[in-house]
């Protein structure tokens, strides 16, 4: 169901849409925003390249998106754990928030298109 | 590393549920992933000896990320929490032995699900703040509501559909009394909040109070707001089961523990309470001895049994506080002991309805252990549910009508599980002298029911030493010190006891010769609607609201 | 008389009866949406002080607005965006395996 005009216009405005998400997400800390909001506006631009150009162009990551979501979660626990090794209590601040932001994006981003597919196919995931 | 401990309870579930589905992408070999599991609901035992050494002389509070107590999250574990915890503990390990040979598809979400949930559930009952305790219960409530759907084919999405509506409802109503809490003192930290609630205005605490009721009303299933259990237990698969019905349902009651040390002095609590209770109590029992269905006649024990529970808390003494805790951990192990035969009855036959089972004696230990789980939900002597009722029957020397709804109560649940007995084992049985033999569930099925049934007649022979070591101080905690000094083997209690298992036995023949009014009334319970449930239930919070006298202040 | 505690009361009131009234499965989880947007506006202006600062620290550190009811938003907010897809996950098999979404014929 996709026509001429939405294909052009798309073109045009996905990479605002990217960088209007990467701003958010880096600018957490001072401005409205942070790392889920970023990242689900860096998913709108996503979805809408998948509504304009058909689903073929994201089906064959399926397995390396559901690795990105899994591997931010390791991350932000194992930045947690820093604070631990470090010798004060868990998720001690270390002037860093911009990298838990980032790593916050990015799994938002990646779940909230594993959300859109799994929503339009009706259907499971071979792996998990 | 002693002071970290509060996050590595946390903590190893959730790294266990992110290595295993890494895995799971790499390779899909069930072994590993179960290796993995297995680990991670073993180590939590070797955490809590550390912390039953450490609780003797402080209770353990940690800070995260470093800022002080009020600005700050905090992780607290004392007697009460540690105890759930054991409880917790224990659940988890036999449920997933069980869950070895029954789970057949979609092995590895199913463990992830698993392990997120335990995370969860230790996770409420380590949080020190009120908002915490938010955060705990939707993780667990969301994973509940995805492991429910394994279960059977279509009926599991009706029964997680009902829980989820609900489930969300008690949430927003928890939330909102957080707000109220949070404009009137300006504080979200527990132990900050004991002190600083008394001092606001009376139209306040009643507002906060009767929020706070909805929300643990519905999380632990008061009798107006109870619908959605029967069919939310009854159609999850057998383990997820034995832990709704074990451990999730008294989340609910552990917040009004916590709640209940706020120190509320609003007139008429004590009266509200016991009535809700006494009224769950037998609206349970009676719901029960209407089904044929052996998965919802064991979970409509579980809301008569946490009515016993709010009637032995809503007293408000030590002896009826030591009662309700001890009934929440004994109920614990007996449910999932009831639970696992079940399963495995269902397991060998095939069918849940017990007019079909037909099992006569080819399944004996199977046979033993339910009798041994029958005999400890009724109260019967040597096993753990006597310890409980007797100290909660003590307790409530000022109300004879509530003692009355209980020993009706006691009566019913001899009644429904002597049907049980009746129809699944001995009627129609099939022994034949030449061909007899036995076909008695797997092994993985029966390590768990043995340990369980091991665990109630252990707390039933050795009352004082399971109370003084863990119960009486997780209630010093909440009200003042007291030493008990209850008898327990009394033949006049024990005289009783029997009665009641007389007594039930006849009125289970009354109520089977008048089975076509019993098939009437499910059939008129079964057609109350969701939206209709919901208008009861908030027309309830109004008059309880109104009896607290919210419009006087 | 009109300030955000009291429509987020008033919000709350209103999904409350959507929730109630409902017969499609999506309606009620629209509606829960509603209640849930009502108590983030309530819990929001808990918070306000008149004539002060937003809470960043670049701008202004005291006659600051208070930070603690913005930050417990955003944590209620991701779960109920949880809690919301999983409910319409649920809602897709359940159109899958019985045909309707009506919750009368449901249960």
């Amino acid at each position: 169901m996709t026509s001429r005009i939405i294909k052009t216009i798309s073109r045009t405005i996905i990479p605002f849409i990217f960088l209007f998400g990467a701003y958010m997400i880096l600018f957490g800390h001072i401005s409205p925003g942070g790392g889920f909001q970023g990242g689900v506006i860096v998913s709108m631009g996503i979805i809408l390249a998948v509504v304009a150009y058909g689903e073929d162009i994201i089906e064959r990551y399926k397995s390396e998106i559901t690795l990105v979501e899994i591997l931010g979660v390791a991350f932000f626990i194992f930045a947690g754990l820093i604070g631990i090794f470090v010798g004060k209590s868990f998720f001690s601040s270390f002037n860093a928030i911009w990298l838990l932001n980032i790593i916050i994006g990015v799994k938002v981003c990646s779940g909230i298109v594993l959300f859109y597919m799994l929503f339009i196919r009706w259907e499971y995931i071979d792996n998990d | 590393m002693i002071e970290h401990l509060p996050v590595f309870f946390l903590l190893t579930p959730l790294i266990a549920a992110v290595i295993l589905s890494i895995t799971n992408i790499f390779s899909k070999k069930e072994f590993i992933q179960k290796i993995i599991a297995a680990s991670s609901l073993a180590l939590p035992f070797y955490f809590l000896y550390i912390v039953f050494q450490e609780l003797n002389t402080q209770t353990i509070s940690y800070d995260v990320g470093g800022w002080l107590k009020p600005y700050g999250i905090t992780m607290v574990i004392d007697e009460l929490s540690f105890i759930l915890l054991l409880v917790t503990a224990i659940l988890g390990i036999l449920t997933f032995i069980y869950s070895i040979k029954y789970v057949k598809k979609e092995v590895g979400k199913f463990y992830f699900f698993f392990l997120l949930l335990m995370s969860g559930l230790n996770g409420i009952f380590l949080s020190g703040d009120i908002f915490n305790l938010y955060i705990f219960f939707d993780l667990t409530i969301i994973c509940s509501f995805i492991l429910i759907t394994f279960g059977e084919d279509r009926y599991s999405y009706k029964g997680s559909i009902k829980y989820l509506v609900l489930g969300t409802l008690a949430s927003l109503f928890f939330l909102l009394a957080i707000g109220f809490i949070y404009a009137e003192t300006g504080l979200l930290n527990l132990e900050y909040l004991q002190n600083s609630i008394p001092l606001i205005s009376m139209q306040a605490q009643i507002i906060i109070f009767t929020l706070l009721l909805a929300a643990i009303g519905i999380k632990s299933a008061i009798i107006p707001f109870h619908t959605w259990l029967v069919d939310a237990h009854s159609t999850a698969p057998i383990p997820i089961s034995a832990l709704l019905s074990g451990i999730i349902v008294k989340a609910g009651v552990y917040l009004f523990l916590r709640i209940n040390s706020f120190g509320f002095d609003i007139p008429n609590i004590k009266e509200v309470i016991l009535f809700l209770g006494a009224i769950t109590a037998v609206g349970g029992v009676v719901y029960a001895l209407i089904q044929w269905d052996i998965k919802k006649i064991t979970a409509s024990h579980t809301i008569s049994q946490i009515g016993i529970v709010f009637i032995g808390i809503g007293t408000f003494s030590t002896i009826g506080i030591t009662g309700g805790i001890s009934h929440l951990v004994n109920h614990a192990f007996f449910k999932a002991l009831l639970f696992l035969c079940a399963g495995a009855i269902i397991y060998k036959t095939g069918n849940k309805d017990i007019r079909e089972h037909k099992i006569g004696m080819s399944m004996p230990i199977t046979l033993v252990l339910y009798i041994v789980g029958i005999l400890s939900i009724s109260g019967i002597t040597p096993f753990n549910g006597f310890i409980s009722k007797t100290l909660i029957e003590q307790s409530l020397n000022n109300y004879p009508f509530i003692n009355s709804m209980l020993i009706f109560t006691s009566i019913g649940t001899v009644a429904s599980f002597s049907k049980i007995i009746y129809y699944s084992f001995l009627k129609n049985r099939e022994i034949k002298f030449n061909n007899f033999k036995i076909n008695e569930a797997p092994l993985l099925f029966l390590i768990p029911m043995i340990a369980l049934a091991f665990l109630c007649l252990f707390i039933g022979i050795m009352p004082h030493v399971w109370l003084d070591t863990f119960i009486l101080p997780a209630s010093y905690s909440l009200s003042s010190f007291f030493s008990l000094n209850v008898s327990f083997i009394q033949p006049a209690s024990i005289f009783k006891e029997w009665l009641i298992v007389a007594v039930g036995i006849l009125i289970l023949f009354l109520i089977l010769r008048i089975s076509s009014v019993v098939d009437h009334i499910r059939d008129k319970i079964s057609k109350i609607k969701v939206n209709q449930s919901i208008l009861f239930m908030i027309i309830t919070l109004i008059i309880i609201s109104l009896i607290f006298g919210v419009l006087n202040y | 008389m009109i300030n955000g505690i009291n429509i987020g009361i008033v919000l709350f009131l209103i999904g409350l009866y959507g929730i109630i009234t409902n017969k499609n499965l999506i309606k009620i989880i629209m509606s829960i949406g509603i209640c849930s947007n009502g108590i983030v506006l309530f819990f929001i202006s808990i918070g306000y002080v008149k004539n002060a600062f937003s809470p960043i620290i670049d701008s202004a550190t005291t006659n600051v607005v208070d930070p603690v009811p913005q930050a417990l938003m955003l944590t209620m907010i991701v779960i109920n965006l949880c809690d919301t897809a999983i409910a319409l996950a649920i809602t897709v098999w359940i159109y899958k395996k019985f045909g309707t979404i009506n919750i009368e014929e449901i249960t």
